[in-house]
């Protein structure tokens, strides 16, 4: 059984290594994890696979991390196609205002973008942003930096894109 | 296109399987050989025609093939983002010798067959090194594509994959096969 844990805490030495040695000592095994600082706060979210009741497993990462932890079960499904038309990173950056994510992101939905990787900061007034956007199919690149670009004009970013190419060396 | 093909006379190759991590042989340091050797002139041969039948592969270290041996090969004819090119060429004993002018970009492995990563590369360098046969030493100077793909088959050879280049938590990335 696979589970899904977020640990969202005040950041302290140890923590990781703290959750990790909990999941180990149960017998799951850590499969994936993503973990950053958003706003000086400890974001991490983690799959764990475990062959025992969730309770057990909440119990035991709440012993460890009494605030901000969650566990839920994740639904069995298909492994994600690694097979897709075109891969678009999107930047953005501006003065921060409401609805500049929402905007964009709509531009994408809109285009048939699925967003893979997306990172966003707010610092100083200042909004930064980076996804990385699957595509069905190869996009006409230049008609979707028209469209970015005036959505971004609409809330005050500059929006750039660009196709990534990786080269198999 | 600039630069001279190297000229080789080699026995026909045969095709070998390309190892995949987490293969011990690719996280070693590979041995220098005798480039006159039959056996550095048959696994030679082996690299290219293994090369020739792997769509999109552009470069192939020993290792990747499962001889811990400095030996690779290449072909960045036709790429895109070749400049200076020197056909389809093996290289033994390779060793860098100058480099300069580092770019970032996305790089995938035929041994790490799910992953792409960010690394920085110099798109300037001079390779010296010997060629197979005729142990005739080399030293080429090249740029861009084939520069980058130079300093990957090296570091094969040295036992490092772009896995061990990461500059950062996010750079790695799943790898996307296009339709
Ligand atoms: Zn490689």
């Amino acid at each position: 059984m696979e589970f899904v844990v977020t640990v969202v805490s005040h950041d302290r030495p140890g923590l990781i290594a703290d959750v990790t040695g909990a999941v180990a000592a149960l017998g799951g095994n850590l499969e994936s994890s993503s973990m950053t600082l958003l706003q000086g706060h400890f974001a991490w979210t983690l799959v764990v696979a475990f062959d025992a009741d969730i309770e057990v497993l909440r119990r035991e990462l709440l012993a460890v991390c009494p605030t901000g932890v969650t566990v839920s079960e994740l639904a069995d499904e298909a492994e994600p196609s690694t097979v897709v038309g075109d891969r678009i990173v999107v930047n953005l950056h501006g003065a921060d205002r409401r609805g500049i994510v929402a905007a964009i992101t709509r531009v994408l939905a809109d285009a048939g973008g699925n967003i893979v990787e997306l990172s966003t900061h707010l610092h100083e007034g200042m909004y930064l942003g980076t996804a990385e956007v699957e595509f069905g199919q190869r996009v006409d690149l230049t008609a979707l930096s028209e469209a970015l670009a005036a959505a971004g004009s609409d809330v005050g970013v500059r929006v750039t894109a660009h196709r990534e190419d990786p080269d198999v060396l | 296109m600039i630069g001279r093909s190297i000229a080789l006379e080699l026995p026909p190759g045969r095709i070998r399987p390309v190892v995949r991590l987490p293969a011990e042989v690719l996280s070693r340091p590979c041995d220098r050989v005798d480039p006159e050797s039959d056996e550095v002139v048959a696994l030679a041969a082996d690299l290219l025609a293994t090369m020739a039948v792997s769509p999109g592969c552009v470069g192939l270290a020993a290792n990747q093939v499962g001889s811990s041996l400095r030996v690779f090969s290449l072909n960045v004819t036709g790429h895109p983002k070749t400049r200076t090119s020197h056909g389809a060429f093996v290289l033994c004993n390779p060793e860098l010798v100058a480099a300069s002018r580092n770019a970032k970009g996305r790089e995938g492995c035929m041994s790490v067959p799910d992953w792409t990563g960010d690394v920085k590369r110099a798109t300037r360098i001079e390779v010296a090194g010997t060629l197979p046969g005729t142990g005739e030493q080399v030293v080429l100077a090249t740029d861009a594509f084939e520069a980058i793909a130079i300093q990957h088959e090296i570091d094969h050879l040295d036992g490092l994959l772009f896995l061990d280049r990461l500059p950062d938590a996010r750079a790695l990335h799943r790898r996307v096969n296009y339709q």
